[in-house]
């Protein structure tokens, strides 16, 4: 594997053999560990995953909490549109006109920080109240913040709530024992509903005091989120369109067929026509980059009138899962290598004139 | 096996076989599994009739009968072969019932391919299956011997034998005592049933094997006939499960807005041992070799978390799972069919775990 990056050819090309040995040698050794650790945010995006299918399952269609309570699960990211730091889930009762909105957090090391950034996410939803009510399409009249976090996560959180007097309901999530539940951050119920760390809801607040938990256990609705790691995300919907194009005999695709597909995915729905044509640009745009599509028209500048195809080996879907997983690592592990080998290998020599450097400090004095 | 050329119902179809029962000695019910209830609806694309085309088949209409003719090189002698089917379509179970005197060999190079096509699958017995029916002889007609049976174990079944349990064997034992046989080698040797040839005595001599083939070997065979509707009911209600399960959208009003929400049915797999992470291996392993993908996923440990999406490369679908040690949730996603389920469920059984059962998921 090696770097074809000109930026990178050419400071390679301004150094001695030697030197370039060097480089070459700690090129290499970037590349494995860049692989270990976009495989790391892989797996941390899936462990995140899990917590966000747990927290939903309570509240799907037909499923206990909603049949109890009326509280519906809407959507993933409700504030995609903005690019801006989102909650994970909305939940809606359109009885009570309540909406939830869901943070989820599968590993917490400052509780502090976390429910931080939290507040800040509410000062943006309660920013844009008319966006929420928009994508729900009724008045909502209450609006209450939850962070999930597994079991082992609450005391970390539990005192950073309190302490900020933040308005956030903390629901802990026991994945093992496939158990969600709220807890209670003080004794006085009443006043804890008044400042948004209970729900309000006494139905819901009461089954959820007392722990649901899944009739069958909780199943995988989404299989991915709009802010999953882009390499899942590209599995995900290359493996769909694969089986789509060979259905219809297929080799080349468009722009449609792409927003097609994603229309129908659990993950997107009740996504908007602009949110989705975003999300199909976004990842059109990084499969042509690092080479899992090829622009079959590149004189044609118009998106929905370019034609594409598989740049890797589509023979079969597991072909194409490999090829895509391969060709992300490749292009973002050779990427990021080349400028950590850069760097590291001008902190070496820097180390290296030091004492030099020291020396002449030394005869100046 | 040639059957005169004539309008049939099912029943004139049968009064042929069992008029001169002594000429289809050795004759096979196949049954598959059927996604349609006739052989070419005008409002479809996918057919029946269009799936035996493709491969090959030429068909002739009989009434409810349909005859369907092939050919087969032997790969010994090289000689073509003609090996005719007479296929019964019942619209109430979906069953394709195939009448043949082919041999297994023929059966496996000329019909069974089709099992790969979407909406067409084997009669898959399961294990639980095949003892429920085996005990359905056995209480009903005690004098029943097992004269034959096959059996095998692959080492990457939960389920352990005494002896050996790592090896990986076929039996296949001829004797009067094989109902006591097939216990004791279940017992020691782990080996799960995959034909079993029964003598009643005075009544019929017959073999049921797992991939849903019925032979008649001597005997009435109004027997047969009888028997083998009813071992289809009871090979069935897995199937039944299964097709319950479904994804659909659901339109939910808000006073500006119809939400699309999924309503989605699960299937559950229940292990019969606990499933831990060498186990979660050996499985996603043997899923592997029999061509399901399994990619996004993620195996926590403590007490065990797997999820995953999975591919069946061969039926074209894809779908969720969500297994923890006791159990496994399978969601539907993609063109998910019940033979695509089914070929999935026979996998983990047959080559994970043989007393694992499959459930509905409660639909409140």
């Amino acid at each position: 594997m090696s770097s074809e990056d000109p930026d990178f050819q050419k400071f390679r090309g301004s150094l001695t053999d030697e030197d370039q040995q060097v480089l070459d040698q700690i090129f290499r050794e970037q590349i494995n560990v860049q692989k270990e650790i976009i495989q790391g945010n892989i797996r941390s995006d899936k462990e995140h995953l899990i917590l966000v299918n747990f927290c939903i399952d309570p509240f799907k269609y037909r499923s206990f909490l909603h049949n109890e309570t009326g509280y519906l699960f809407v959507r993933v990211e409700p504030f995609y549109r903005l690019g801006l730091k989102d909650f994970d889930i909305a939940i809606y009762n359109a009885q009570s006109k309540a909406l939830i909105l869901v943070e989820c957090k599968s590993s917490i090391y400052d509780g502090q920080k976390e429910v931080d950034d939290v507040i800040k996410t509410i000062a943006v939803a309660n920013d844009n109240h008319k966006l929420l009510e928009e994508i729900v399409g009724d008045e909502i009249r209450l609006k209450e913040f939850s962070i999930c976090s597994k079991a082992g996560y609450i005391p970390k959180l539990r005192p950073a709530i309190i302490s900020k007097n933040a308005p956030i309901c903390l629901w802990s999530a026991d994945i093992f024992t496939e158990i969600l539940s709220l807890e209670k951050l003080g004794e006085d119920t009443s006043a804890e509903i008044s400042s948004g760390r209970l729900h309000g809801h006494d139905q819901l607040r009461q089954l959820l005091l007392k722990g649901v938990k899944s009739a069958y256990g909780p199943t995988r609705l989404a299989a991915f989120l709009p802010s999953s790691h882009p390499c899942t995300i590209l599995e995900e919907v290359c493996s769909i369109l694969h089986l789509n194009l060979e259905k219809s005999g297929k080799e080349k695709f468009r722009f449609s067929d792409v927003q097609n597909l994603l229309e129908k995915e659990k993950s997107l729905w009740n996504f908007s026509q602009e949110e989705l044509w975003g999300f199909a640009n976004k990842l059109l745009s990084e499969g042509l980059r690092i080479g899992v599509f090829q622009d079959l028209t590149p004189n044609v500048a118009e998106v929905s009138e370019k034609e594409f195809e598989f740049g890797i080996s589509h023979g079969s879907t597991r072909s194409v899962i490999n090829g895509v997983n391969r060709r992300y690592m490749d292009f973002h592990a050779i990427k990021k290598a080349e400028e950590k080998a850069v760097d590291e290998f001008k902190a070496r020599i820097a180390k290296k004139f030091k004492p030099l450097d020291e020396f002449t400090q030394k005869e100046s004095t | 096996m040639k059957i005169p050329f004539a309008n049939y119902s099912i029943e004139s179809f049968y009064k042929v076989l069992t008029s001169r029962p002594e000429e289809y000695r050795m004759m096979k019910i196949l049954c598959l599994n059927a996604y349609f209830k006739s052989w070419a609806p005008p409002d479809k694309f996918l057919t029946l009739d269009g799936i035996f085309r493709k491969h090959g088949f030429s068909l002739r209409q009989m009434g409810e009968i349909m005859e369907l003719e092939t050919t087969y090189v032997d790969p010994e002698t090289e000689e073509t072969v003609p090996v005719t089917y007479y296929a019964y379509l019942s619209p109430e179970d979906q069953i394709l019932r195939c009448f043949t005197m082919a041999s297994t060999r023929e059966i496996e190079k000329t019909i069974e391919p089709l099992s790969v096509e979407s909406g067409l699958y084997h009669l898959w017995i399961s294990p639980s299956a095949f003892e429920q029916i085996k005990n359905v002889i056995l209480s009903e007609r005690p004098h029943t011997k097992i004269t034959f049976f096959s059996a095998t174990r692959k080492p990457s079944m939960g389920f352990r034998g005494k002896i050996r349990p790592d090896v990986e064997r076929t039996i296949m034992y001829y004797g009067d005592d094989g109902k006591e046989t097939l216990e004791e080698l279940k017992y020691y040797y782990g080996v799960v049933p995959r034909t079993i040839e029964f003598h009643i005595p005075g009544i019929v001599d017959m073999q049921i094997a797992a991939r849903g083939i019925f032979t008649y070997l001597r005997g009435e065979l109004d027997f047969l006939l009888n028997f083998s509707e009813r071992a289809i009911e009871i090979a069935l209600e897995v199937r039944r499960i299964l097709e319950r399960s479904r994804l659909d959208t659901v339109s939910v009003r808000t006073a500006r807005k119809e939400l699309k929400v999924p309503y989605m049915v699960p299937w559950i797999v229940d292990f019969s041992q606990p499933l831990d992470s060498s186990g979660c291996e050996i499985l996603m392993e043997e899923l592997s070799k029999n061509q399901f993908t399994l990619y996004n996923h993620i195996m926590v440990e403590g007490s065990l978390r797997f999820d995953a999406t999975v591919v069946d490369e061969t039926k074209k679908s894809i779908f969720e799972i969500s297994a923890t040690k006791d159990r496994m949730i399978v969601s539907p996603r993609y063109e998910t069919q019940f033979d695509s389920f089914l070929r999935f469920l026979e996998t983990v059984v047959e080559n994970f775990d043989p007393n694992a059962t499959c459930k509905g998921a409660y639909e409140v």
